[in-house]
């Protein structure tokens, strides 16, 4: 049966697209003003600051740091989402409450612990304190929750090892969570900012986020060209990769299931 | 444990992965001192708080090394003051402080309390030495020597607050373009006759900031006929409340009352950048900024030192090179010693003086051929080296965050934004000043 | 007939235990250990000296943590609902069919996987009362823009505007997700029954969300009290406190002022708030997924 459009349907449509205009406008301004004077600007920034070493501690650190967390969560999700032990219940709640005593709030310590380690001004100073992920943990839990008895059951018999099943059933059948949890970690890692602050000092091992504040030094006044090229050399590689990955990454929340 | 060979290698992979970026991201901290040629390395931090400031050093540390092969430098650009005390803060703590860096002055009395730099003296030993630390104006050493002679810094990129005026905005109010103000009522009359006759939007802009205001203020203080330096020397004695004190900030806040500066928070950072646009006719700031408005200025623009009151004067500022000692050799302090010396030779100091604006450290510096020239090209940075002879020292006091940024700044903040009454506020100011520093006698 | 050696296997719940001992580890070492340290901290003095309860003391008077605490109080507060409001209705208009719907999608999107600290810059551009850009274009209607951040009202609501913008294209996926689990037979009924399209929203899609709601609002709270990026580069924390935030306040006291003492108790402080937040939430969350 063909819909007609009535009204209600135009007035969404419209508010839909003027959402997506007021949203996108801010980063549209920002690339047009970029580049105005073609790539010069650009180019400049480029060279201003070393850009493409912070770059690769960026990616060290999202890849390095989502890696651990995935191996780390998935281990302890299969721990309480298939096992009876004594102790589960609070022992969740003990990681649930991880969530909200991040390891900013316990900076100084965490600080004098990386220091401690000889870690300080290290890629992994930075990386070792979010190795242990309450979210990761609570997101695939969730996910191994919904995977059938039967799968498991089939695999008993077969004879599979428990991690085996892990491997062979759990990981496969959370393929989704895991993909999801695995991009939401590594936009979240991408975009850090404060504890690297505090122990990546120097340029070896400074990543994107506080290489861009150094390069602008916004103390030292507004070059809007220079801010805007500084910006996108920030920026497009990761909203590309969005762009690019968007079907997918979007999708692979909505299967996931967080509902 | 026993896992499964899968999750053996993606755990591998992940520490690896860890291990690597590790490996080759580990700063090496100050390096060592006898490589196989007996090469040293020093790490060199310093900020930017300018624009141009970091470009220049770059070039330095690159005809450095040409000089001195045998010192390996590695210069680490770390923002602002304030960033680049936190990152020395952390490098210290990490046992691998940088042998040299160029810090705010007023940050002394904290260095020194917590130990954490190094005095020149023991460095100074021959005629030559004293020669080259005594060439330096006093008035930039204020804030380095401690009361005992201990030298604590020596001045790099110093700077002081001078005024800048759009004499295209003079011309159009019928004033005398090449006649800034150099009283308070002056100010009043050439800021209601800019406004009037040239339609700026806002006639004067004194930063109002939290990290700049008490720099400001000083030099209200001062024109008001009382002690600009608000701190003492030992840096445990400050006055805020004062019956000058209070006059300065009444001033000040007549400005926002009449119309002839903002209400709201006057940004330290774009200031200059309003200047430029035409949104202020005149700007209270560093002396450093002239690099950047000469090349930026699409007007007619002139720099004098700041009205005079009862007092006059402005409070100095910039940075000064000072030496570190967690996890340092005296080797590594040595070579730090060399490094300064080549940074600060006349010749140089002029250089960083023409390209940035900052003031010539030394009556040497200023007599260079490069710098005369310079002048006669460019008569306006004249002023701020005249400036200089008024000069007080800048505001130092232990626990500096506290007391100047936490305290001293949101007390301004109230009266200029808010319209809180100077006298409570300042007297307030004064009482939790005194609490803070009982504390560090 | 012999039965195969089986390799010696680990008892169920010993292997369970065993399966948590790396995340635990790290738990331990960068949660606990720390936590307990900022607890024997914060009773000691600035020479590090102690017990005394003289940093407690201090954060009763504090006026700036009391300014700070209000601003969190508040940026929660009003960024949390706003945003999850947002972020679902975006979900409903960009969940129908409808031309270029992933692109719209896309770029309210966009924003959440930025750098809190790039749009920090943008923002300040924009921001600027002289020129910046919303104020020039207010200019264009005869309206003279305020000083979105010099102004001591002002600059907290600003900052609010640039975190919800922020955020609410990472909710509006979560409530994108839950409306994919609603059962389209119920969009039917109503319409056959000729329920209103905002009766039907408030009846049915509503209450569905309930348990996607209460998830990104745990999320949302923590990420309103975390992101202190801006502040950095925007305010520092001015002007007279006004854009002040915990977190930054602890940095400022424990980094720049040198006091990790009063700084462990600040940190407590605020964990003992989140805590508390944090277990009524799960209590909550669970509730609702058992009974789902």
């Amino acid at each position: 049966m063909d819909r007609i459009v009535s009204w209600p349907d135009r007035v969404e449509t419209a508010l839909a697209w003027l959402a997506g205009l007021l949203w996108t406008a801010p980063l549209l301004y920002v690339f047009v003003r970029a580049f105005e004077s073609g790539t010069a600007d650009l180019s400049s920034a480029w060279q201003a600051a070393p850009f493409g070493r912070y770059y690769l501690n960026t990616a060290l650190l999202v890849t390095g740091i989502t890696a651990a967390q995935l191996v780390v969560g998935v281990l302890a999700a299969y721990a309480f989402a298939r096992f009876e032990f004594p102790l589960r219940g609070p022992l969740f709640v003990f990681v649930l409450v991880q969530l909200m005593i991040f390891p900013e709030v316990l900076m100084s310590e965490n600080y004098r612990t990386i220091a401690g380690f000889g870690l300080l001004d290290t890629l992994p100073g930075v990386g070792l304190p979010y190795v242990a992920s309450a979210f990761c943990v609570f997101f695939l839990r969730q996910a191994f929750l919904g995977v059938p008895d039967e799968l498991v059951e089939a695999a008993q018999i077969e004879g599979t090892s428990r991690l085996g099943i892990l491997w062979k059933v759990f990981v496969p059948a959370a393929k989704p969570s895991i993909v999801a949890y695995a991009l939401v970690s590594i936009s979240t890692q991408w975009n850090n900012f404060l504890w690297p602050l505090i122990v990546a000092v120097s340029d070896e091992t400074r990543p994107v986020t506080v290489g861009l504040v150094r390069f602008l030094a916004p103390e030292t006044g507004l070059d809007v060209p220079r801010m805007a090229a500084g910006t996108v050399i920030v920026t497009a590689p990761l909203l590309a990769l969005f762009l690019i990955g968007q079907r997918q990454f979007i999708n692979s929340f909505l299967r996931s299931g967080i509902k | 444990m026993s896992l499964s060979p899968r999750t053996r290698a993606l755990a591998a992979a992940a520490l690896a992965l860890t291990a690597v970026a590790g490996c080759s991201s580990a700063s090496g901290g100050p390096g060592g001192d006898g490589g196989k040629d007996g090469a040293v390395s020093i790490d060199f931090y310093y900020p930017d708080q300018v624009g141009t400031l970091s470009a220049l050093i770059d070039g330095y540390l690159k005809d450095f090394a040409k000089e001195h092969p045998e010192i390996k430098v590695k210069g680490v650009y770390s923002g602002d003051y304030d960033q680049t005390l936190a990152a020395v803060n952390t490098a210290i703590d990490a046992r691998k402080a940088p042998a040299l860096a160029i810090m705010d002055q007023s940050f002394m009395h904290d260095l020194v309390e917590r130990k954490a730099v190094t005095a020149w003296n023991p460095f100074l030993t021959s005629d030559a030495d004293k020669k080259w630390k005594d060439g330096f104006y006093p008035q930039f050493m204020s804030n380095s020597v401690g009361a005992d002679g201990q030298v604590w810094g020596v001045p790099f990129a110093r700077s002081t607050i001078v005024q800048y005026w759009n004499k295209d905005y003079f011309k159009k109010a019928g004033l005398d373009p090449e006649k800034p103000p150099t009283s308070w009522d002056e100010l009043i009359a050439d800021a209601r006759a800019v406004q009037s006759g040239a339609g700026a939007k806002w006639v004067l802009f004194v930063p109002t900031s939290t990290g700049t205001a008490y720099w400001l203020y000083q030099a209200l203080v001062q024109q008001a006929g009382g002690d600009g330096a608000l701190s003492d020397r030992a840096g445990t004695k400050v006055t805020v409340n004062s019956d000058q004190n209070v006059k300065a900030l009444e001033f000040w806040a007549s400005l926002g009352a009449q119309k002839i500066a903002p209400t709201t928070e006057v940004a330290w950072g774009t200031s200059t950048d309003d200047f430029l646009a035409g949104t202020t006719g005149m700007l209270w700031t560093t002396s450093g900024r002239i690099g950047s408005i000469q090349e930026k200025a699409g007007f007619d623009w002139g720099v004098s030192a700041l009205p005079a009151g009862a007092g006059k004067g402005a409070p100095t500022g910039g940075g000064s090179l000072m030496l570190f000692e967690a996890g340092v050799s005296r080797k590594q302090q040595e070579a730090a010693v060399t490094l300064a010396r080549f940074l600060t030779t006349p010749e140089r100091a002029a250089d960083v003086s023409i390209k940035s604006g900052y003031i010539a450290t030394s009556e040497a510096a200023w007599n260079t051929e490069a710098m005369q020239t310079y002048l006669k090209q460019h008569p306006q940075a004249r002023a701020p080296h005249d400036a200089v002879a008024d000069a007080i020292p800048e505001m130092a006091t232990p626990d500096r965050d506290r007391v100047v940024y936490q305290t001293l700044a949101p007390a301004l903040q109230a009266v200029l934004l808010k319209g809180a009454d100077p006298r409570q506020a300042l007297n307030k100011a004064q009482s939790d000043i005194d609490a803070i520093l009982k504390t560090h006698r | 007939m012999k039965a195969r050696t089986a390799p010696r296997r680990l008892p169920d719940q010993v292997f369970a235990y065993a399966l948590l001992v790396p995340a635990f580890a790290f738990l331990v070492l960068f949660t606990v250990k720390p936590l307990v340290s900022t607890v024997l901290s914060s009773l000691r003095d600035r020479r590090d000296e102690g017990p005394t309860l003289d940093n407690y003391r201090f954060l009763a008077e504090d006026e700036v943590f009391r300014k700070a605490l209000v601003n969190n109080l508040l940026f929660s507060a009003l960024t949390v609902p706003v945003s999850l409001a947002l972020a679902m209705l975006l979900a409903v208009l960009l969940q129908r069919a409808l031309r270029g719907k992933a692109l719209l999608r896309a770029g309210v999107f966009a924003p959440a996987i930025l750098p809190v600290v790039a749009i920090a810059v943008i923002w300040l551009y924009f921001y600027q009362p002289n020129i910046g850009v919303i104020n020039e274009v207010l200019g264009w209607f005869g309206i003279t823009g305020p000083d979105w951040l010099g102004d001591t009202a002002l600059v907290l609501p600003s900052l609010m505007a640039m975190m919800v913008w922020k955020e609410a294209g990472f909710f509006m996926i979560f409530y994108l997700a839950g409306l994919q689990a609603i059962d389209p037979e119920l969009d039917e009924a109503s319409r056959l029954e000729g329920t209103g399209r905002f009766t039907h929203f408030r009846r049915v899609t509503f209450p569905l969300l309930m348990p996607t709601t209460l998830f990104a609002a745990i999320v949302a709270l923590a990420d309103s009290i975390k992101m202190v990026d801006f502040v950095f580069v925007m305010t520092q924390g001015g002007p007279d406190n006004s854009s002040n935030l915990l977190l930054y306040y602890i940095y400022r006291v424990t980094f720049a002022q040198h006091w990790p003492q009063y700084g462990a108790a600040i940190s407590l402080l605020v964990i003992g708030v989140l805590v508390a937040l944090a277990v009524l939430q799960i209590r909550l969350l669970d509730r609702r997924i058992h009974y789902r």
